[in-house]
């Protein structure tokens, strides 16, 4: 399945908005409904990132209709299940545009690393 | 009070979600109240409002943040979408962008206009206090007496509501010291007369308290138009001097392009420059009337408080000065604000073309709604398919409005190339109504307008086709058309539409015809003298040089014998004007009340009032005026005979209804002196064609002085005589300006501009109209010729003649027609009473224009129906039926 989406190109993605990528980043460990993303981004940015449920679901449909999540047809056991609820879920190929986006971040910051960003200038 | 609470939130969080597009509404709008909920509990059971603050501020933002980029999404989809569908559809996407160009356009043109004349504010500082001041003799029916300089000082004085009053007239001056002698129209003016309009010179200085004193330097004010005209627009002509009425004039300031009112002048000069006004007999002299006023409105003052004060000081200075204000004439003050008086010409023309375009406009509409629907039959399968896709009902007809608005987006940027085209000359016929004209572009409120015309036409012709297309939205997925309930819905909504077009198309047609009948009528009219063959020139001595009557009687007479001797000159006179002169038309008559012999007022009657021209012998012969009784002038009609009169048939008929007025005597001095009336001619239309001849007297040159035009009747055609001729008068003195040079037939064609270019412009509109609702009609017959091929096969297997279902044919466009000019007829009857004021002799219920624009509308209904009702006529029942 995953090398179905290989011929995809990632770079028109990149690179994502914060938003998006913590949707993303939400919905790597297993299948969410909004609420459940919206409170994975709050606890794991320690309340800074917090979105709205407007900016939620219109990065859920953006997302959606480019492929990058889907709704789920596995639900949670019976007594978990919160039957109203969508279920979403990362697809092979939102994983790929999520990974390219970490790699970007990665790769910008063992430059900042290279130039000693990071280090305070000694002042002559 | 918890659940009460909850659904408060709940209630305002759906209309909160009312802002997203209704798909992305029902897709995600349940699970967004579900999260917001589970977001509010949370924090109500952690406690702090400032949590639940926070996030009704960000729960609002957040959704304004995202709502208009969620719409612009489907926007740009819904367009591209609907010029995919254009470019498939070219026949299509051409007729109806045009037409809804040609409506659009019109409009937008007509708009410009309306919005530079009548509504944008005037190009004065608070141009809403700016009023313009009458001094009127009602009962002699003047509305304008003109005011004398000691009446503008009393008023200027004792008034209490004006912030200034200032005063104005315009002199023809001839300016020397820059090529030919120019003959430059000066208006002369108080030294505050632009601080009060708030006009600021472009170039140099405005007039100063000094500028206005008796004997100071004399100084000149260029306006814009002049200034770029003669001296192409040279900054460094402010400093310069010329030589105007024998005295230096030393030009100050270039003013800025404004609309001038009530006149447009070259030059502006201060009172004390101008020879006549700073003279005593003008000064001292409470009944030389010749100056017009303007006031500005104190801060907070009205109209009425203004008008009621001016009248006080009006009714002061009547019984202080008896004679001057006599109780018969009426005297009265009338205010009007500038901004009405500037457009009152125009409104009435402006409004009906306004209301015209609109009518095309929806006339366009109704087509183009109509090529929708037809073309909604077609497409019906796709949207079938894309309803089954779960596209809901709104989306679709989202989808349809943006289609429509991308056609009238388009429609409407041409219509604005159209509009632009078109303003030389919308311009040039607004110039005969207002001075605003000047004023004319397409500007920002313009747009804004033609974005909404465009919006608007959308709206109405989308959703009519997007609304009756939904009929069959399910069986369209059904082969072989079950769809017959359908389209004959929806014909019956395309008949509709075609009557509609028919009625408004017919209301414009009679509006059209009423002003060609108007026209028509105008130029049916004799006006009294013959224009063919007669050049007429405006020549201006210096006044320096020409003092008096006995000067100016001696160099008419230089001029006129002078003139005689040119080749294919056949006859000469000079005049002080000639009738439908444009300055006489635009500035109005030179009037004088008189006094008959023998013929005393009665107790309150007012003194009757004729339209004064100073002539030479031959003026008559020249301009073909016949002398019904008496004699011309002679050349010994001069200073040292008698004073002599000679009055026209509408004078004599009224004052002598037996014919017996020559040897009668008549006095313009209150009877200090009496004139003679040696002779009777006929009468003149001099103020225009619809104007009735007015009283008219006519006195010798050398004992009335008032030289300013020349003019010829020649053998041959005068209109390339001009040079010739301006020759001739500078042989005579080379100190005179020669200007205006008119052959009488581009003036009388010029007197009648504005009715013309009003009755073309309606023609153009109507035929339009026209044209538009001819082809609806050839088009729904069409159509429903080939929804029933099968039953008219059907009708002729069983013996129905070709000629039986021709006329059926014919018979539904005529009976479609008909209905339509029957509204028609209705709202025309309503709406034409508005255009009395421009219709000259002709009723706006002229039956004669209404039945020829009904037989019109028939006559196009039958060749619109010819075509289809044939070809229904020779259908093959075999191949019909077996198409079926």
């Amino acid at each position: 399945m995953g090398t179905l989406n290989n011929s995809k190109n990632t770079e028109p993605f990149l690179p994502l908005t914060p938003a998006m990528f913590q949707i993303l980043l939400a919905l790597a460990d297993g299948n969410k409904h909004g609420y459940a993303i919206l409170k994975d981004v709050s606890l794991r940015s320690e309340g800074k990132i917090r979105l709205s449920a407007g900016t939620l679901y219109g990065n859920l449909a953006r997302l959606e209709s480019a492929g990058l999540i889907a709704e789920s047809s596995k639900r949670p056991e019976f007594s978990l299940d919160d039957e109203r609820r969508r279920y979403y879920r990362l697809t092979d190929f939102g994983r790929e545009v999520a990974v390219a986006e970490a790699r970007r971040m990665e790769e910008a910051l063992s430059q900042a690393h290279a130039k000693h960003l990071f280090t305070k200038p000694e002042t002559a | 009070m918890q659940t009460n609470r909850r659904s408060i939130s709940q209630r305002f969080f759906q209309l909160l979600l009312r802002a997203l597009p209704s798909d992305f509404r029902t897709n995600y709008g349940t699970e967004m109240e579900d999260v917001f909920h589970d977001q509010r509990r949370e924090l109500e059971q952690r406690g702090g409002v400032m949590g639940l603050f926070r996030l009704w501020a960000e729960t609002i933002s957040g959704m304004f943040r995202m709502a208009p980029r969620e719409h612009w999404d489907i926007f740009r989809q819904d367009c591209a979408y609907a010029f995919r569908m254009m470019k498939a559809n070219r026949g299509f996407t051409a007729i109806a962008v045009l037409t809804l160009a040609l409506g659009i356009g019109a409009n937008t043109a007509i708009f410009s206009v309306v919005h530079s004349v009548l509504l944008r504010p005037l190009p004065y500082k608070q141009g809403q206090q700016l009023i313009f001041i009458r001094e009127q003799a009602t009962k002699m029916n003047v509305d304008d007496i003109g005011w004398s300089v000691p009446e503008i000082m009393d008023y200027r004085a004792q008034n209490t509501t004006l912030s200034s009053l200032v005063e104005y007239h315009v002199m023809s001056f001839t300016l020397y010291g820059h090529g030919d002698p120019d003959r430059v129209k000066t208006a002369v003016v108080s030294w505050n007369y632009f601080d009060m309009f708030g006009v600021k010179p472009i170039l140099g200085r405005a007039f100063t308290p000094a500028d206005d004193k008796i004997g100071a330097p004399a100084v000149l004010v260029l306006s814009n138009e002049y200034w770029r005209s003669n001296f192409g627009a040279d900054p460094k002509v402010v400093g310069k001097t010329f030589e105007m009425n024998d005295k230096v004039h030393t030009v100050v300031g270039i003013l800025p392009p404004i609309p001038q009112y009530p006149l447009t002048t070259d030059v502006f000069m201060p009172t004390s420059a101008c020879p006549f006004r700073s003279s005593d007999s003008h000064i001292k002299n409470r009944d030389m009337r010749m100056m017009e006023v303007f006031g500005r409105l104190k801060p907070g003052v009205t109209l009425g408080q203004a008008q009621a004060d001016l009248s006080t000081i009006a009714s002061r200075l009547q019984s202080e000065y008896p004679k001057s204000y006599p109780a018969n004439i009426g005297y009265g003050i009338a205010t009007s604000s500038l901004k009405d008086d500037l457009t009152r010409n125009a409104q009435p023309a402006l409004l009906i073309l306004l209301a015209a375009a609109g009518f095309v406009l929806l006339i366009a509409c109704a087509n183009v709604a109509n090529l929708t629907l037809s073309r909604m039959a077609r497409r019906e399968r796709e949207l079938a398919v894309r309803t089954a896709l779960g596209a809901g009902r709104s989306r679709l007809l989202r989808q349809l409005l943006t289609e429509s608005f991308v056609l009238a987006f388009v429609g409407g940027l041409i219509g604005l190339l159209l509009a632009y085209d078109s303003l030389g000359l919308l311009g040039h016929f607004a110039a005969l109504l207002s001075p605003r004209a000047s004023e004319i572009r397409i500007d920002s409120g313009v747009l804004l307008f033609t974005l909404l015309a465009a919006l608007g036409t959308s709206v109405i012709f989308g959703t009519v086709s997007a609304l009756f297309s939904r009929v069959n939205l399910t069986s369209g997925l059904k082969e072989g058309t079950g769809a017959a309930g359908g389209s004959q819905h929806r014909n019956r909504i395309r008949s509709v539409l075609i009557v509609s077009q028919v009625a408004f198309s017919f209301m414009l047609l009679i509006g059209a015809g009423l002003m060609l009948r108007s026209l028509m009528k105008m130029l049916n009219v004799n006006p009294g003298f013959t224009p063919q063959h007669v050049l007429a020139m405006k020549v201006n001595f210096n006044w320096a040089k020409y003092g008096t009557s006995v000067q100016y009687g001696e160099v008419a007479k230089k001029l006129v014998d002078h003139i005689s001797g040119q080749p294919g000159v056949l006859a000469t006179a000079v005049s002080s004007s000639y009738p439908l002169e444009p300055e006489l038309l635009s500035g109005g008559p030179n009037s004088s009340t008189f006094q008959i012999e023998g013929q005393p007022l009665g107790p309150g009657e007012a003194p009757p009032l004729a339209d004064t021209v100073a002539i030479t012998p031959a003026f008559f012969q020249t301009l073909g005026i016949p002398v019904t009784s008496g004699r011309d002038f002679l050349q010994t009609d001069n200073d040292k005979a008698p004073q002599v009169v000679i009055i026209n048939q509408s004078m004599q008929r009224r004052f002598w209804p037996h014919g017996d007025a020559v040897g009668q005597h008549v006095s313009f001095d209150n009877g200090k002196r009496w004139w003679q009336i040696v002779g009777v001619v006929g009468d003149v239309h001099d103020l225009g064609l619809d104007h009735a001849p007015t009283l008219q007297e006519y006195r010798p040159i050398a004992q009335y002085g008032g030289v300013g035009t020349l003019i010829v009747r020649t053998a041959a055609d005068p209109s390339g005589m001009g040079a010739q001729l301006t020759r001739a008068v500078h042989d005579v003195d080379p100190t005179t300006a020669v200007s205006q040079i008119l052959t009488l037939d581009e003036a009388l064609s010029q007197s009648v501009a504005s009715p013309r270019i009003m009755a073309s412009l309606l023609a153009v509109f109507a035929a339009l109209a026209l044209l538009i609702a001819t082809a609806g009609i050839g088009g729904i017959m069409a159509l429903t010729v080939s929804q029933r091929v099968k039953e008219i096969g059907i009708r002729i297997a069983l013996g129905a003649q070709p000629s039986r279902v021709l006329l059926m044919v014919l018979r539904q466009g005529l009976v479609l027609a008909a209905i339509g000019v029957v509204i028609g007829l209705a709202g025309a009857f309503g709406l034409t009473g508005l255009m009395k004021s421009l219709l000259f002799e002709v009723a706006p219920t002229d039956p004669l224009t209404y039945a020829a624009v009904a037989f019109v509308f028939i006559a196009a209904a039958l060749v619109a129906g010819y075509m289809p009702a044939r070809r229904a006529a020779a259908i093959d029942p075999i191949e019909a039926l077996r198409c079926e």
